[in-house]
C-alpha cells in the first residue's frame, strides 16, 4: 500500500474542511514535538495536558492567554488590513514601538490629572494617529515613488527600536534607575476584568478593533475597493478605483492598529517604556494573521491559541523542567504545519493498494 | 518523647530558579544554574527552573511558582526587582530572592535583596590595575547603561586614583553587554591615551576588550570568570564572580530558616568574588609578590568595610 497526493477537482473550502485540516495540522505538530519529550523522559500526554490545562482551563492562565493574545490580535488585524489590501506592510514592531512611546508619554504628562475614561480613548487615538502617520510614511513612498514597501517598512522597525532606546537612555529616563521610563500613574494602567487574574481590558479593546475592521472589510465600499485593490491593481484602476488612494488609505489605517498594541502592552503590562518592550509581538502577530488566513475571526482565533501556546509553554516548562528551546520548536512546528495544511484542502491523500497480477 | 520535626519526604525545599538568559550562556546565567545544581546534589532540594524568560512573561512565570506553592523563588537579575517588592505581599509563604540591589521602598518580610558588592570590586580592580601600570594609566571597559555599571566605572576611577596618586583612569559605560568590537576599540581608544592596563565589567564587550589590548601587548585583568586562556601571558588575574555560591547559600539560609527576609543581604566578599589565574591567585610573571602584597591589604580593607566606597556614591 502506498500514499499518493491526487487533486481534488475543487478545493474543498467548506468551513468543516478548513476545521479538520488546521486540527489535524496542530495534532501532527504535537506528535512530531512529543517526539522530543522522549530524551528528557517526560511524558508528552502529561506535559500536553499541562500545556492545555494551564493555557484554558485554569482562570488565571486564562487571563495570561487573553492578555498575551490582545496585541496579537490587533498586530494581526493590522496585518489583514495591509495585505489584503496589496500592501505587504512589515513594520509592525516599529508602529507598536510608536504606540507605546506615544501612550507612555501621554500618561506620563497628563495622565495623573486625566480620568480614565477619557484618558484611554485620547491615549488609543494619539497612538493610532502616530503609527499611521509612521507607516503613512512607507505607504506614501510606494504610491508616489513606487519601490517596495516591504524592505522599507522591515527597516523602520530598527529606526523605532533605536528611538525607543535613546528616549529611555536619554529624554524619558526616570532618574538614577535602570534604561527605562519613570512608573507610569497607576489611574493609567488598563484595569483588570476578572479578579485573581491579570486579564484586563486590552482584550476587549483588540475585540472592539476586531469588529470594527471586519466590518469595514466586510460591509463597506472602502472595503471591497481595498480588497479589489489587493486582489488585482489593474482590474481595480480599470473599474474606477482610486489604487493608490487606497494603498495610502491601507498604509495609515495598518501602522494605527499595530500601534495600538503599544498602548495594550505599556498601560497593561509594563506600566512603563523600557528598551525591548513588546520584543517581537509586531511579528509573532503577522504570524497570528497568516494563521487565521488573512480573515478577522481567524486572527483573532490563531492569536488567542497563540496566547495560550506561549502560557501553556511556560506551564509545561515550569512543571516538566524541558528546556525552552523545545517549547519553540513546537510553536515553530505548529505554524509550519497550519501553514502547509492549506495543501490538504487542494490535494486530497489517497491510499492505493496494489493488485496482484 | 521526642518532638515532632518536619516530616521527612515533604521537608524537600521546592526551590525554582528564574533565569532571563540561557543556562549555557558561559556566564551569569549558567553559573546560577550550577549553583542549583549543587543545591539538587546536596540533597534536601527539589529544583525547577525555567530559563530564557522574556521580560513581559516573568510576572507570568513567577506567579506560577508561587501559585505551586514553592517554598523559594530565585529570580537572577535586576528584572525582578521591582516586581518581587510588588507581588512579594500576595503570597507570604513564599520566599523571593531577587540577585540584585533592593529598590526604593520598604521590602516585604518573605523578599531578600543581595547586594553582592560590586563597588567594593570595582574599587579593588581599580587599586590592583594602578599598582600594576607602569606608565601610569589604566583602563575599565563598561557594560549595559545601568546605575549598577555606572557607579562601578566611578568606584574604579576612584580605586585607582587613591591609590596612586597622579595617575590617570579611564572608564567607559559602553552601554552594550554583547558588542565584542565596540569593547575592542574601546580599549585601544584608553591605550592610545596612554593606558597599559585593561580590565572590564561586561560580558562579551569585555571579552573584545582583553582580547584587544592583548594585541597591543598591556597587561589585562579578567572579570566574572577565570579569563586566562584569552591572554594567558597577559592576564595578572581575573575578579571571578561566584554566582553559583550566592545561589546555594541562599537554598541554605531558607532551608535553616535564617533567610533574612525584608533586607538587602550582604554576603562576605570573599565568599562571592576572587581572584583567580589558572590554580593559583595571580600570574607571577605579571605580578611581583611585593604589588600583590599591597592589593591584598587593600581587598582585606575593603572586605572589612574599612574603606568605605558608599560615601562615594551619595
Amino acid at each position: 500500500m502506498i500514499l499518493r497526493l491526487e487533486r481534488r477537482l475543487a478545493p474543498a473550502s467548506s468551513p468543516r474542511a478548513i476545521f479538520f485540516a488546521n486540527a489535524a495540522a496542530i495534532v501532527a505538530a504535537l506528535v512530531v514535538g512529543g517526539l522530543l519529550f522522549l530524551p528528557f523522559h517526560v511524558s508528552p500526554l502529561t506535559a500536553y495536558a499541562d500545556l492545555v490545562g494551564e493555557a484554558f482551563f485554569t482562570a488565571r492562565g486564562f487571563g495570561y492567554t487573553v492578555t498575551e493574545a490582545a496585541p496579537l490580535i490587533l498586530v494581526g488585524l493590522g496585518t489583514v488590513f495591509a495585505w489584503r489590501s496589496g500592501f505587504a506592510y512589515l513594520g509592525f514592531q516599529g508602529a507598536l514601538l510608536v504606540g507605546a512611546v506615544v501612550s507612555t508619554w501621554l500618561a506620563l504628562q497628563i495622565g495623573a490629572s486625566l480620568p480614565f475614561a477619557l484618558f484611554l480613548p485620547l491615549a488609543l487615538a494619539l497612538s493610532f494617529a502616530a503609527g499611521g502617520a509612521w507607516s503613512g510614511l512607507v505607504g506614501f513612498a510606494r504610491a508616489r515613488l513606487g519601490g517596495t514597501e516591504v524592505l522599507v517598512s522591515l527597516m523602520m522597525n530598527y529606526v523605532a527600536a533605536l528611538l525607543v532606546q535613546y528616549l529611555v537612555t536619554g529624554p524619558m529616563r526616570a532618574d538614577g534607575d535602570l534604561p527605562q521610563s519613570a512608573l507610569l500613574p497607576r489611574s493609567t494602567w488598563l484595569p483588570i476584568i476578572l479578579d485573581g487574574t491579570r486579564a484586563n481590558i486590552g482584550i476587549f479593546v483588540a475585540l472592539v478593533a476586531a469588529v470594527i475592521v471586519g466590518l469595514v472589510l466586510r460591509g463597506s465600499v472602502v472595503g471591497y475597493e481595498l480588497i479589489v485593490t489587493g486582489l488585482s491593481p489593474r482590474a481595480a484602476r480599470f473599474g474606477g478605483i482610486d489604487v493608490s488612494g487606497r494603498t495610502l488609505l491601507s498604509s495609515v489605517v495598518c501602522g494605527g492598529l499595530g500601534a495600538l498594541a503599544g498602548p495594550v502592552e505599556v498601560l497593561g503590562n509594563q506600566h512603563r517604556l523600557l528598551d525591548g518592550v513588546g520584543e517581537g509581538l509586531g511579528f509573532v502577530g503577522i504570524v497570528a494573521a497568516l494563521l487565521g488566513k488573512l480573515t478577522v475571526v481567524g486572527t483573532v482565533i490563531a492569536s488567542v491559541l497563540y496566547g495560550g501556546l506561549t502560557v501553556g509553554g511556560n506551564a509545561m516548562q515550569r512543571h516538566s523542567g524541558l528546556p525552552s528551546s523545545v517549547i519553540l520548536v513546537i510553536e515553530a512546528l505548529i505554524v509550519l504545519l497550519v501553514l502547509a495544511s492549506d495543501l490538504l484542502r487542494s490535494w486530497r491523500i489517497v491510499f492505493v493498494v496494489r493488485q496482484a497480477a | 518523647m521526642a518532638l515532632p520535626l518536619a516530616p521527612a519526604s515533604a521537608a524537600d525545599l521546592k526551590v525554582a530558579l528564574v533565569l532571563p538568559g540561557s543556562i549555557s550562556d558561559g556566564g551569569w546565567n549558567q553559573q546560577a544554574y550550577e549553583g542549583l545544581k549543587k543545591l539538587e546534589a546536596k540533597g534536601g532540594f527539589a529544583t525547577k527552573l525555567s530559563e530564557n524568560v522574556k521580560q513581559s512573561d516573568i510576572p507570568q512565570v513567577v506567579r506560577g511558582y508561587a501559585d505551586d506553592g514553592f517554598d523559594l523563588v530565585i529570580g537572577h537579575g535586576f528584572q525582578f526587582g521591582s516586581l518581587f517588592m510588588e507581588i512579594g505581599g500576595e503570597y507570604p509563604k513564599t520566599k523571593f530572592f531577587g540577585t540584585t540591589f533592593a529598590p526604593k521602598g520598604d521590602v516585604p518580610p518573605n523578599v531578600m535583596f543581595v547586594n553582592t558588592r560590586p563597588y567594593d570590586v570595582a574599587y579593588g580592580m581599580g587599586a590592583l590595575a594602578a599598582l600594576l601600570s607602569k606608565k601610569g594609566g589604566v583602563g575599565l571597559v563598561g557594560g549595559g547603561d545601568n546605575p549598577t555599571q555606572q557607579n562601578m566605572s566611578k568606584l574604579f576611577k576612584i580605586g585607582a586614583e587613591a591609590t596612586v596618586p597622579g595617575l590617570k583612569a579611564y572608564a567607559v559605560v559602553t552601554g552594550d553587554y554583547n558588542d565584542a568590537s565596540k569593547g575592542r576599540e574601546t580599549a585601544l581608544t584608553m591605550i592610545g591615551n596612554g593606558a597599559d592596563v585593561i580590565t572590564h565589567t561586561a560580558d562579551l564587550t569585555g571579552i573584545g576588550a582583553i582580547k584587544g589590548a592583548a594585541e597591543k601587548g598591556v597587561t589585562v585583568m579578567g572579570a566574572f570568570s577565570d579569563q586566562t586562556s584569552l591572554a594567558p601571558t597577559l592576564m595578572a588575574t581575573s575578579i571571578v564572580n561566584d554566582n553559583a555560591a550566592i545561589v546555594t547559600m541562599v537554598g541554605d539560609m531558607a532551608k535553616a530558616g535564617t533567610f533574612q527576609g525584608g533586607k538587602e543581604w550582604a554576603p562576605d566578599l570573599a565568599a562571592v568574588w576572587y581572584p583567580k589565574y589558572k590554580d593559583a591567585e595571580y600570574n607571577s610573571a605579571e605580578v611581583s609578590p611585593e604589588t600583590w602584597a599591597k592589593f591584598k591589604a587593600i581587598w582585606a580593607d575593603l572586605a572589612a568595610g574599612k574603606i568605605d566606597t558608599g560615601k562615594y556614591l551619595k
